[in-house]
């Protein structure tokens, strides 16, 4: 159950990924990163029954604190994640897939099968369209939807709401 | 026009045939993607070829090297000795001696 | 015989033009069948291009003859006149081949990498516009033909390093890139515009009759800073790091062989110019040391491959630079033309680790790569000892040459220092991608692609390996250098750039040996983020100056023209103005009788003596 606000034990997880991660950027080696990463669980753990809420946030700042003093100012990102050197890398070839409703005929004769396939597909998302909205207005509470997931289909013979735009989503990479 | 998409191919055959090595299929697989195999936490398989290459590379550096270091080292070490004016004499200079006049 | 080689270099020029652009063109034409590779043509109009560069080469070996041909009178008028003409003189016959060469390795070599894209004809047609774009740059004769190579390869490296345009990253380095040429070029420009004004041609045969005469500093100075824009020289440098978010193809030609040298090949052009001009000569070779140190530095932490390689590039620039600054352009050139195949060697090695690895570029994430890709380390380890300088490698004949010119030359010790303390630097900083990326465990994903069996990936590179180690001694055995250079010098000056590179060297050894014990988790963090975050100049000025700029409109577009039209100028004005002066005057005669009657009689007086002059 997620809301607006992090509980203690989400912050100090957060926090304990974070300087995971940097200590990673800082010990290149995999022992050496070990050993350090050890001597920071070992600090972790000697403060974990602390039950007293005021001093435990009192430590998390304090940790908070030295996080920002010792981070890497160039941690390792993954590749792919946010930041990284590939991130939106292929955006630019994530074409929506109605331009290729837009094609000249002389290239759709070019692949005729799929053409007509796609044809059958977008009558079943016509078909389906009603009884997908049905669901969702059914299913979502009267104050707005509280997240974004979207429910399954739940009869039986029918597709789950908002089905094509997962379907017909661009490929990650592009060949 | 047509010609000379013929001679571009002949130059092209020929080129390949100049350079010679394993006679790979020019034209790749739609698929592209991930190459060859996958290997999970093993090395890839290295060819004996690649590895003399590898080898070859180095030791045609190292010869290149101290094959010009045996016969011109003057590039590294000076081509003239540089004078010192302390090993000139006096009399090279004429500077006659102190108990003359 | 003149006549002939006049004829047969023109040809060859226009040859290589055509060629170059004939791939394009043909992809124009072809466009329609979807399996059109434009590969084979471009490689093969490398190839032949290259040849004939050669020819031309040799012929101007044999013939030594500087030459300018005027191919086409364009707009003569009275006054002035713009023609295509071209130059044939040392510079641009040996720079062709060579950039042609690399450019052909470059192009071998992208086809593997850039497979998997799907716009790849459009990439490769990028590319060979480009090309176009150095070869009509460096055969210029007037400034407005090296005007319009230097603009088509500005925007060509815009396009490029914007390649993967959905990614907003690469968006802004292509921007910063287009942008900092932008303020290099005002220089280039002002140029242009004062040879035009004052000595009325843009040849420039003509322009180096100038320097008996007239004062030049003016024009010199905005050259220096179109060659500081796009040689990314100290104070324009930011830019080069960032366009490493180019594919690597485009950081091996464009941002490593042929474009960031342009500047200095324009400095080179107009060294006649310069010559007996201490002045710029003097702001010339401070500008280079400091960009050559501080490129250095800031590589000697980074972790990106590509971006050490680039400040390895930006450090090598700084170098051309000093050069140009001790009056040796002949240095520098040849400094241009060893730089660009073992840079080039160099960036493509790190792409071919790259692509392996699928996209990791962090040398933390890599190592062990001698044993698992053991030809393209050995080219790796090749031009890093040729970046080294290490003796009769190609990088010393130019390097070591330019290190000891500037020994021997009675020039300030700061520059001397901070150059002797970046080729230690560049020491360090090749072992540590050695020691990081070859040596040691691989520190890589357990899943990997890697294999060397592709020859398209590696004929490239070991061509421009062997010619990385051999050509310093072919250019040098034949290039008679115009200048005589230093040959006579204290040993200690001639090894002064070997015992340099040695300490740094050993230094580093050190510092690898200590890194793998590791007695502290991270290292003092002055020094080390000053060199991580490129000594914060980036993060000053790319928030500093838009801030200033955006304020400033800010205010001007919402508060300083409503207030000027209200308030200074309008209504509020004129009771501003009035209601002083009212309150004033009936302040002074309320409720007094002797002021009040001074001031009539006084009005009366005034009154009287301009009606008297008014009729009199």
């Amino acid at each position: 159950m997620a809301s607006a606000y992090l509980t203690h034990q989400q912050k100090v997880m957060r926090l304990y990924k974070k300087s995971l991660r940097h200590l990673e950027s800082w010990c290149v080696f995999r022992d050496k990163y070990r050993f350090y990463a050890c001597m920071l669980r070992a600090r972790f753990d000697e403060n974990k029954n602390e039950k007293d809420m005021v001093k435990a946030t009192k430590m998390l700042r304090a940790g908070e604190e030295e996080f920002w003093a010792n981070q890497h100012p160039q941690p390792y990102i993954f590749p792919d994640s946010p930041g990284g050197t590939s991130y939106e890398r292929y955006e630019c070839y994530k074409v929506p897939e109605w331009v290729l409703d837009y094609w000249h005929p002389s290239e759709k004769a070019m692949y005729p099968d799929y053409f007509s396939k796609r044809e059958q597909w977008k009558k079943l998302r016509m078909q389906s369209w009603d009884k997908e909205v049905a669901q969702l207005q059914a299913e979502t509470p009267a104050d707005g939807p509280k997240t974004e997931a979207l429910p399954p289909a739940r009869k039986e013979g029918d597709l789950p709401p908002l089905w094509w735009q997962f379907v017909t989503r661009p490929r990650q990479h592009p060949t | 026009m047509s010609s000379f998409g013929r001679a571009l191919g002949i130059i092209r055959t020929g080129t390949q045939l100049f350079r010679g090595g394993p006679q790979r299929i020019t034209t790749r697989k739609a698929s592209g993607g991930l190459h060859d195999e996958l290997q999970y936490r093993q090395p890839p398989q290295i060819t004996k070829s690649q590895k003399f290459k590898s080898e070859f590379l180095g030791g045609l550096m190292w010869f290149w090297i101290l094959w010009h270091f045996w016969h011109n080292p003057d590039a590294v070490l000076g081509h003239f000795p540089w004078p010192n004016a302390s090993e000139w004499t006096d009399e090279e200079l004429g500077i006659p001696p102190d108990d003359e006049e | 015989m003149k006549l002939f080689y006049a004829c047969s270099a023109s040809t060859c020029v226009v040859l290589i033009l055509l060629l170059l652009l004939y791939p394009v063109i043909l992809s124009f034409i072809r466009s329609k069948s979807p399996k059109f590779e434009i590969y084979y043509h471009s490689v093969i109009a490398l190839g032949l291009s290259f040849y004939i560069s050669m020819m031309l080469l040799l012929l101007s070996l044999i013939l030594p003859i500087n030459m300018t041909v005027t191919i086409l009178p364009w707009t003569n008028t009275d006054v002035f006149d713009m023609d295509i003409s071209l130059q044939f003189d040392l510079y641009s016959v040996m720079f062709m081949p060579v950039a042609l060469y690399v450019t052909w390795q470059i192009l071998e070599f992208a086809y593997t990498y850039m497979h998997a894209d799907p716009q790849i004809n459009r990439f490769f047609k990028y590319l060979l516009i480009f090309m176009t774009a150095m070869i009509i740059f460096v055969t210029a004769n007037n400034l407005l033909q090296l005007f319009i190579g230097w603009e088509i390869m500005g925007i060509m490296s815009f396009l490029l390093i914007g390649w993967w345009h959905g990614r907003a990253d690469a968006n802004i380095a292509a921007l910063q890139a287009m942008i900092y040429n932008r303020v290099g070029d005002i220089g280039l420009i002002y140029a242009m515009a004062w040879f035009a004004i004052i000595h009325n041609s843009w040849d420039i045969q003509h322009i180096f009759q100038l320097p008996q005469n007239e004062k030049i500093n003016l024009p010199l100075i905005a050259l220096i800073i179109a060659a500081t824009g796009k040689s990314a020289q100290f104070s324009l440098h930011p830019w080069l790091p960032s366009a490493m978010e180019g594919p690597t193809p485009v950081s091996a030609l464009l941002h490593s062989s042929t474009m960031v040298v342009a500047g200095i090949f324009l400095l080179v052009r107009m060294n006649p110019l310069m010559e007996f001009n201490p002045t710029i000569l003097t702001i010339c070779l401070c500008l280079g040391a400091l960009t050559t140190f501080f490129s250095a530095l800031c590589a000697l932490t980074q972790n990106d491959i590509k971006k050490i390689v680039a400040f390895s590039t930006s450090s090598q620039l700084g170098l051309m630079m000093v050069a140009i600054g001790l009056n040796q352009p002949d240095l520098a050139f040849l400094h241009i033309c060893t730089h660009a195949f073992f840079k080039a060697l160099l960036f493509l090695c790190s792409g071919s680790f790259i692509h392996s690895l699928n996209g990791e570029q962090d040398i933390r994430k890599m190592g062990g790569m001698l044993y698992l890709m053991p030809i393209t380390s050995s080219c790796f380890t090749l031009s890093i000892l040729s970046l080294m300088g290490v003796p009769f490698m190609t990088g010393f004949f130019s390097k070591d040459t330019i290190l000891e010119a500037m020994s021997a030359s009675y020039v300030n010790i700061w520059a001397i220092t901070l150059t002797l303390m970046a080729t230690s630097f560049t020491a360090v900083y090749s072992l540590r991608l050695i020691f990081f990326v070859l040596m040691g465990r691989p520190r890589t994903k357990p899943v990997s692609t890697m294999n060397e069996h592709d020859p398209y990936a590696i004929k490239p590179l070991v061509r421009l390996a062997v010619a990385s180690i051999i050509t310093g001694c072919l250019l040098v055995h034949y290039m008679v250098p115009p200048k005589m250079p230093v040959i006579t010098m204290p040993p200690i000056l001639k090894l002064a750039a070997l015992i340099v590179s040695l300490i740094g060297f050993v230094i580093a050894l050190g510092l690898a040996f200590m890194a793998n014990k590791q007695l502290k988790p991270k290292p003092p963090s002055g020094p080390h983020h000053f060199s991580n975050m490129l000594g914060f100049f980036p993060t000053i000025i790319h928030r500093f100056i838009p801030k200033i700029i955006l304020t400033m409109a800010q205010k001007i577009a919402s508060k300083m023209i409503d207030q000027t039209w209200l308030k200074k100028t309008g209504p509020k004005a004129a009771s501003n103005i009035n209601k002083p002066l009212a309150t004033t005057t009936s302040n002074v005669q309320r409720g007094m009788i002797k002021p009040y009657i001074t001031l009539f009689l006084l009005t009366l007086t005034i009154a009287g003596i301009l009606v008297y002059f008014t009729i009199f």
